[in-house]
């Protein structure tokens, strides 16, 4: 298929189950709800070394939050329930609890497993937390040095999905960076239960799964999307022209979730100049249970025109 | 009685200034005699020719009885069922016992006998405890024995430290000594146990530190206990496990240690025996970097007369870590992730025991083997050594053949080195050392250096006229047989001693048992101020009503208790 | 295949052993030979001539050698330890440590079998038609972790006690009647299923393989976390039909690398309340709260 002249491949991402949870996080203003929205989610890149998957939402207006403050929406992705909870405790322990003016509380509150967070991060509070119903949900009060820090006691855990993604294949660096920056925007702007874990959502070294030199590595550098290597890799797909290569990855709540983001990371990126490519990842579907493919992704934001 | 002759045999005897010579060597009611002494119509007549004819051993170091030990067998199921699951039966004797690195009871006083050993000193008995210590030991067939009493963390002493009243701490540990029925004064790692069973301390302490909760410090109990067993006269100078055991750097502490009570001497010229000093001479401040400090604490032991120490020689195999260092033991378990079992003795010590393998590809391990030797080849001076593994922690005593190899072999160690992980091997002094122990070093360090410890050097040690008949007779002949080329003959010729004579008897005929017979126990009964006695005594009483699960007069073993009680009354 | 039949001369009131009677070491003796391997009655030391009555032939290879143990069979303890080839029957029931260590061959007891069956065995098939006492597959007291069975398969026909597959590395093992408490305990890798009831906890701190339970399960450990449920699952290459309840766990040790726990949906009503998590989640959820 082509768009605007841009060969978009008729081809699918592959993504995964992974147990994923969202907290919301509001505080006094935006500029602290980011901050610690920000700590809270850094280092969240990819699981194969990070200790999560993790990043920054959407940012929420107060008339929308339960305490009517301002707040930001994270994600955090495990391969394992227990994972998943260890590191929410200390993500929510250390970055969250420290930072100023801010609560968290359960991004996702029709869900039925929770994971019982709010009580083990309260025993900060040496004795001195008590829980209240506040905001219409159970919190627990920790006294602070600033006041005090709520938190709610569960949090909900669902089977989200991670491993969605786009390949933006640009005649050169400067026009690839700027589809690619475009996209994410995008995704932050029109997109809800989505979010794009790598720096600045981009990724610029895709790995493939394994290694063909190195028996223990589980990554490796995706030398098929590598440019420099279109000469030299016999497996090279990179078309001619193109000197350069992003990949967006998403993990979001919902495979809908998902496929939206990809929709509206193809529809920003055709915007921008240079673009010789768009395409997606996979392996050969014989690992994930959903695909989700370009065409159907661009199909499920048609109505979205920016 | 048996009337024994040994005719042509090697004899060295350090003591008697027998350096060598073909000696006939007399045994009556139990004592060695003149030759002329003995009626050759009632004598056997033992053929030693080609024979080397040295005094019974003496182990000054090695835990074989007590709640620990039995701890560690109960730890060690798999010790127990090693070849096949099959029974160790000794030749020779019907009683038969399981295990390797923790034996059973009465196949350790057989397994001492058949390599020539007729004396052993369990190492550290909590004094709550002894009693079992002595049902044990009155099972331990053969060998003579003697207990070492743990009293670094004992609640009365760390008071009367506090006190500074070291009259009460002289007449209780006089009390302690003979309520008990113990030998000598053992202190583990001072005052670390009591720190780590309040909770307070995670890791051993060092010499200098406060114990939480006291205003005591591991050296004020260090010079409290050696001052009292000057003062009591106590035969046996401080056995002490150093602070800091096992941990890298720790050879500092070990200077201060020694530094700490070198000028307290006894009675005889000694101030402190170190026991298993190998864990305690690491330099180096992690284990990835631990290296030697063995010279530098060679060079200090060089220059005091009154300091001697047993190796803690390791050797490569599993074994169990046992000892009343509860805090290292708690440092140990979390480095091997496998078992552990502590205790809390009320008001008095602690202890853990926990399996360790020693591996040869492992640095830190090799770093450690070569330690113990490199010690035992720099001291200038064999009547300082003493030949241990500090059975079980180290490996257990059967392996005491090896470690002499390795000790009158360069060969020897050049052939386990060649096994060993090389990087250790370039950081340790070991490869470069030619010295090798010749056979009266031997016998210094395996019987004359242990009795002179202990203080039985008037009748252990030495074959001359008026000592216990405990004899070992090796079937090797040092004028012919060179055991620096030859090495592994000397190893079986250790391990099955051609005969082991204990008390006038011949217990053990070629590496077999030919008869069971059982050795005395050795305590110390010594005498103190009575008016200040009784003052402690009251205090004593009134404190076991309010501190003890048991009453005061349930704690004191009486002699009846023990089959072959043997008072030691200092003079 | 050549058969040597072993009758106890008379009923033996010790324990006896007879890990020295495998095709590995019969085979390729005379039968005079044979009369004269050592064995244990109690703690004495006997040979096999004198406690059993031998007829039969001796193969030349192991592999073409079948013993058969015959009559009053229950005291006879180790049988086939450290077999690698060849076959042996038991006709009655078997006492401990039968098949321990083994490394090949094949193992029928046609009566009972006592514990630590298949102890520590690293390959080979042993099959029991009665029930098994515990610890099948199992390591013996106080050794590594999991240094259990590490290959072969082991197949019950009744019951087997507790703590089967313990500390196991490998292999698998098959019950059709009910496992007592612990199956698969500090488990590693390999496969165990029960076909009837477990008395409870499976998989306790196990790190790594697959339980499949197709009874009851009176309770599981609460450090195993629920994870979906599956339409079916595979035992040894072969498809169980389902539907199962996947645990994963033992989270207490560890928490990246669980193993499976499936438990059969039908017989288990009362881990109904799991079910609600495996609910879809809905997209109107996601919208901002
Ligand atoms: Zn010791």
């Amino acid at each position: 298929m082509k768009v605007n002249g841009v060969e978009i491949e008729e081809t699918f991402a592959e993504a995964f189950p992974m147990y994923a949870t969202r907290v919301l996080i509001t505080a006094k203003d935006y500029k602290w709800a980011e901050i610690a929205g920000l700590e809270a989610t850094g280092f969240g890149s990819s699981i194969i070394m990070s200790p999560a998957e993790s990043g920054i939402e959407k940012f929420v207006p107060p008339e929308k939050t339960p305490d009517k403050r301002p707040g930001v929406l994270i994600q955090v992705f495990q391969k394992s329930y227990p994972e998943l909870r260890q590191q929410v405790i200390a993500r929510l322990s250390q970055c969250i609890l420290t930072a100023p003016t801010t609560r968290a509380f359960d991004g996702l509150p029709p869900v039925k497993r929770k994971m019982r967070i709010g009580n083990v991060i309260a025993m900060f509070g040496d004795g001195y937390q008590r829980k209240v119903k506040m905001f219409g949900r159970t919190m627990w009060v920790v006294p602070v040095m600033e006041g005090e820090f709520m938190i709610e006691e569960t949090i909900a855990v669902i089977k989200g999905v991670a491993g969605g993604n786009v390949f933006i294949l640009a005649e050169n660096m400067d026009a690839g960076l700027e589809a690619a920056t475009r996209a994410v925007k995008a995704i932050h702007k029109y997109v809800t239960g989505a979010i794009t874990p790598f720096p600045g959502g981009i990724v610029r070294s895709g790995s493939k799964p394994g290694s063909m030199r190195y028996p223990k590595l589980i990554a490796t550098t995706n030398h098929k999307y590598c440019p420099t290597l279109r000469e030299v890799a016999p497996d090279s797909e990179i078309p001619e022209g193109v000197k350069s290569v992003y990949e967006i990855v998403i993990n979001g709540l919902t495979v809908k979730a998902v496929t939206k983001a990809m929709g509206v990371a193809i529809k920003a990126a055709l915007k921008a100049p240079g673009i010789v490519k768009i395409t997606a990842g996979n392996f050969g579907g014989k690992l994930g249970p959903y695909k989700i493919y370009l065409t159907e992704a661009l199909k499920a934001v048609e109505d979205i025109v920016f | 009685m048996t009337q024994l002759l040994i005719k042509n045999g090697f004899v060295i005897d350090p003591l008697n200034n027998i350096h060598g010579e073909v000696v006939d060597i007399g045994v009556k009611d139990g004592k060695i005699v003149p030759p002329d002494d003995v009626d050759l119509r009632y004598a056997k007549v033992i053929d030693a020719s080609g024979k080397l004819v040295v005094p019974g051993g003496v182990d000054v170091h090695t835990h074989v009885a007590g709640p620990k030990v039995s701890v560690g067998r109960l730890l060690m199921p798999n010790d127990h069922y090693k070849k096949g699951g099959r029974v160790v039966a000794i030749p020779g004797i019907k009683r038969s016992g399981t295990g390797i690195a923790v034996p059973s009871v009465t196949t350790i006083g057989y397994k001492y006998a058949r390599m020539g050993w007729t004396m052993v000193m369990e190492a550290a008995s909590p004094p709550l405890y002894t009693r079992h210590t002595h049902h044990e030991l009155d099972d331990t067939p053969i060998v003579d024995k003697g207990v070492n009493l743990l009293l670094d963390s004992n609640w009365f002493i760390l008071e009367y430290i506090e006190q500074k009243a070291q009259e009460r701490v002289n007449a209780f540990i006089a009390w302690i000594l003979e309520a008990t029925k113990s030998y000598a004064v053992k202190l583990v790692d001072p005052g670390s146990a009591e720190a780590w069973s309040l909770g307070v301390a995670t890791k051993p302490l060092d010499v200098d530190e406060v114990i939480p909760g006291t205003s005591v410090t591991p050296k004020d109990i260090l010079v409290a206990l050696a001052n009292a067993v000057r003062d009591l006269k106590i035969p046996h100078p401080i056995h002490v496990h150093a602070n800091m055991l096992g941990i890298p750097g720790n050879y500092v502490s070990t200077i201060n240690t020694i530094k700490a009570v070198a000028d307290i001497v006894n009675q005889r010229g000694l101030s402190i025996h170190l026991a298993h000093i190998q864990f305690n001479a690491y330099k180096g401040d992690s284990y990835a970097t631990m290296t030697s400090g063995a010279e530098e604490l060679a060079k200090l032991i060089n220059t005091l007369t009154g300091v001697t120490f047993d190796m803690g020689q390791v050797v490569f195999m599993p074994t169990v870590t046992m000892t009343a260092d509860a805090p290292w033991e708690y440092v140990l378990y979390h480095i091997t992730k496998w078992k552990w079992a502590a205790g809390d003795v009320e008001n008095e010590t602690a202890s853990g025991v926990v399996p360790y393998t020693f591996r040869r590809h492992i640095y830190t391990n090799v770093i450690q083997w070569g330690i113990g030797l490199e010690l035992a080849l720099l001291v200038k001076d064999a009547s300082k050594v003493v030949i241990s593994t500090d059975h079980p922690n180290a490996g257990p005593f059967t392996r005491y053949p090896q470690i002499i190899a390795w000790l009158m072999s360069k060969k020897a160690r050049e052939n386990e080195m060649k096994k060993l992980n090389k990087r250790a091997l370039k950081r340790l002094a070991l490869p470069a050392i030619d010295r090798e122990y010749t056979f009266e070093e031997f016998v210094l360090t395996t019987r004359v250096a242990p009795a002179k410890i202990i203080g039985v050097e008037k009748f252990k040690g030495h074959l001359g006229v008026g000592a216990d008949a405990d004899i070992a007779i090796y079937d090797i002949d040092p004028r012919t047989y060179d055991p620096s080329r030859d090495y592994k003959k000397l190893v079986k010729a250790i391990k099955y001693a051609a005969y082991t004579i204990k008390g006038g008897e011949i217990v053990v005929k070629d590496g077999k048992i030919v008869k069971t017979i059982y050795g005395r126990t050795f305590y110390t009964k010594t005498r103190t101020d009575p008016k200040i006695m009784h003052e402690v005594l009251e205090d004593i009483k009134s404190k076991f009503n309010e501190w003890y699960t048991i009453t005061f007069n349930n704690y004191t073993i009486l002699e009846q208790e023990l089959h072959k009680p043997y008072a030691i009354t200092p003079v | 295949m050549a058969t040597l039949i072993l009758k106890p001369k008379h009923e033996f009131t010790v324990p006896v052993e007879v890990e020295k009677i495998i095709p590995d070491n019969i085979a390729g003796k005379s039968l005079d030979e044979v009369l004269k391997i050592r064995v244990y009655e109690g703690n004495r030391r006997r040979t096999l001539g004198e406690l059993f009555e031998v007829s039969g032939e001796v193969a030349e290879k192991p592999a073409e050698q079948e013993i058969i143990f015959q009559r009053n069979t229950c005291r006879i303890r180790r049988i086939g330890e450290e077999m690698s080839a060849g076959k042996i029957i038991i006709e009655g029931d078997a006492g401990p440590l039968a098949g321990f260590k083994m490394k090949g061959g094949t193992l029928i007891i046609k009566g009972n079998a006592g514990p630590w069956l298949g102890a520590k065995m690293k390959k080979g098939f042993i099959e029991v038609f009665g029930d098994a006492e515990g610890f099948v597959g199992s390591k013996l007291r106080g050794e590594e972790l999991y240094s259990g069975m590490s290959g072969g398969m082991i197949v019950i026909h009744g019951n087997a006690g507790r703590e089967i597959g313990a500390h196991m590395a490998g292999g698998a093992i098959l019950v059709e009647g009910n496992a007592g408490i612990l199956p698969g305990m500090h488990m590693a890798k390999g496969e165990i299923m029960i076909k009837g009831n477990c008395a409870g906890w499976p998989g306790t701190h196990m790190i790594g393989g697959k339980i499949i339970i197709l009874g009851k399960v009176e309770s599981i450990a609460p450090s195993f976390y629920f994870e979906a449920v599956k339409k079916k699952a595979k035992f040894v290459k072969e498809k169980i039909p389902g539907p199962f309840y996947l645990f994963l766990g033992d989270v207490l040790d560890n928490i990246a690398i669980p193993g499976k726990l499936l438990i059969s949906v039908k017989n288990n009503p009362h881990l109904k309340y799991y079910e609600q998590f495996v609910e879809e989640v809905k997209d109107e959820w996601v919208e901002i709260v």
